[in-house]
């Protein structure tokens, strides 16, 4: 183990503008990873929020029997993604309808002639657990299997709103995961060059160690711990980098976007998240550096050196 | 020991630096190799370390066939020999102790056999005292002196020397010479590159030549 420390403090002690430059990109970069995260968990929070509202109402026939409500809520306890379904009477959606519609039209209450023509329904809801690209399609299997029951005169859940918020999940999911590549590549690359230029530097102590009979895991091994050392550095500097900028920025975002208003809360990566964070810079550490010190150590760097490009 | 079979190496260009190189050294045997400067004795003793490979022919040491080696093979062999570079090729940043360990430290021997190891063979090069300086502190003849320790610390099967004694005043020469060859006594198989025509009549051993890259027996 000391040898490696060595290693990798005879890095810093030899070559510390490069590495310094390293770890300020690499923290950088990992910065808008984590950044990213956070904008993607609280924005999904949000899209959750919004998915909790959209309710499947299974509008009944008068003519509905028990036991046609009966079978309905049979099948119905048996869609493992919705809550259980709530029974509301001709009676109770008539005082419901009558509640809401008591500031704005407060005759209404009073006119006797207009009967009920509400119908009775089951509620249900999908469950907070599912994602909300999926909702779509769970309410349009579930509103067609119970569509054909007896007693069943409509099932309706929004359909066009519901089609627009699915979209609008699915996009964000696909450009996300297509931002959060870009982002890995990028740092890849910011820690295979920095330590390309760290074993280029170190060319003639590759070529000895080669040269003595060293094996390639004996000469990559160091190179690799150090990657996952930078990584360790930067992705830590990164999570208490975004976390000063969260403090900072979260009165603002809340007042400015009113997440409130939508039941969600404007809240940091969690300790999962975290750790991802903290993983995905290690890996690429120990990635980055791999890529580049396995191009320089083939076992014949010294020839490649003399000869050059006409090495054979 | 090692052989060579119609041997060709052509750098950039049409440089050739080995042409149609035979050459049968067996196991134990005490040969010398001179030519002028860019004959291809750097190049021939390269090929023999592993450091670099033919363009065409064959060249075996030991049991290994440079020409089918596989990447795993490779550091196997260069652990059987040792190899008195002509540029040194000591790491400028480590000790000298830690320099001549460096083949010990590979093949994996542990702490007390690689510090006895190398101060005793920096005891017979008369270097022990310097054991923690870095290359860059020594003079040409000690660095000289280092890589000899370093190419003789693990007890290869295999030395091979370019110019050796290139740095040295004559008796630190013969002083190193005679470490050669108790090195060769002992059953090491020595190819030593000189320049210097009075050390080999001395030492009434074999002489190749090599001369704008083609070897012939005895003196050109």
């Amino acid at each position: 183990m000391s040898k490696y420390i060595n290693h990798i403090l005879s890095s810093f002690k030899t070559h510390p503008t490069i590495q310094l430059t390293t770890i300020i990109v690499l923290t950088g970069t990992y910065v808008l990873i984590s950044t990213f995260f956070v904008a993607k968990s609280n924005i999904d929070g949000v899209l959750s929020s919004w998915g909790e509202k959209v309710r499947l109402n299974i509008y009944l026939t008068d003519s509905a029997t028990d036991d046609d409500i009966n079978k309905i809520k049979s099948k119905l306890s048996k869609l493992k993604k919705f809550s259980p379904a709530e029974y509301v009477s001709k009676e109770q959606a008539a005082k419901n309808f009558m509640a809401s519609m008591a500031q704005s039209a407060p005759d209404l209450l009073n006119n006797s002639e207009l009967g009920n023509p509400l119908p009775a329904s089951l509620e249900l809801s999908i469950k907070s657990s599912t994602s909300g690209a999926e909702h779509l399609k769970l309410l349009k299997i579930a509103a067609e299997s119970i569509r054909a029951f007896s007693g069943v005169e409509e099932v309706s859940y929004g359909q066009g709103w519901v089609k627009n918020y699915s979209d609008l999940v699915s996009g964000f999911k696909n450009s996300s995961y297509a931002f959060l590549l870009l982002l890995i590549l990028g740092s890849m690359l910011v820690v295979s060059n920095s330590i390309r230029s760290s074993v280029s530097q170190r060319l003639e102590e590759v070529e000895v160690l080669e040269l003595v009979g060293a094996t390639q895991s004996m000469i990559r091994t160091p190179y690799i711990i150090e990657g996952m050392v930078l990584g360790l550095i930067t992705s830590i500097l990164a999570i208490m980098g975004t976390y000063l900028l969260f403090l900072w920025q979260q009165s603002i975002i809340i007042k400015e976007f009113d997440l409130i208003t939508f039941g969600g809360q404007f809240h940091f990566l969690n300790l999962m998240q975290i750790l991802g964070v903290i993983s995905l810079g290690v890996s690429m550490g120990a990635a980055g550096s791999y890529f580049s010190v396995s191009k320089i150590n083939t076992g014949w760097a010294a020839a490649k050196r003399t000869n050059g490009a006409n090495w054979q | 020991m090692i052989e060579f079979s119609h041997v060709y190496k052509t750098y950039s260009g049409t440089v050739h630096a080995l042409k149609n190189i035979n050459l049968n050294i067996k196991k134990g045997e005490f040969v010398f190799l001179t030519g002028p400067s860019g004959a291809g004795k750097t190049t021939l003793f390269r090929m023999i370390s592993a450091y670099d490979r033919p363009c065409s022919g064959h060249v075996q040491v030991g049991n290994y066939k440079l020409n089918e080696i596989s990447a795993k093979e490779i550091p196997t062999l260069r652990r059987s020999i040792g190899v008195v570079y002509q540029d040194f090729k000591l790491l400028k940043a480590k000790t000298i102790f830690e320099n001549v360990a460096l083949p010990l430290e590979v093949r994996g021997e542990g702490e007390t056999v690689i510090r006895k190891k190398v101060n005793e063979i920096l005891d017979r090069v008369g270097l022990v005292y310097k054991k923690g300086k870095c290359p860059d502190f020594l003079s040409g003849g000690e660095q000289q002196r280092v890589v000899i320790a370093r190419a003789l610390v693990h007890q290869p099967g295999v030395l091979i020397a370019d110019e050796p004694t290139g740095n040295l005043d004559p008796h630190l020469s013969e002083e190193i010479m005679d470490l050669l060859e108790n090195i060769n006594a002992q059953g090491t198989t020595v190819l030593i590159a000189t320049h210097d025509h009075n050390l080999v009549k001395r030492r009434n051993k074999r002489l190749v030549t090599i001369k704008d890259g083609e070897l012939s027996e005895g003196a050109a």
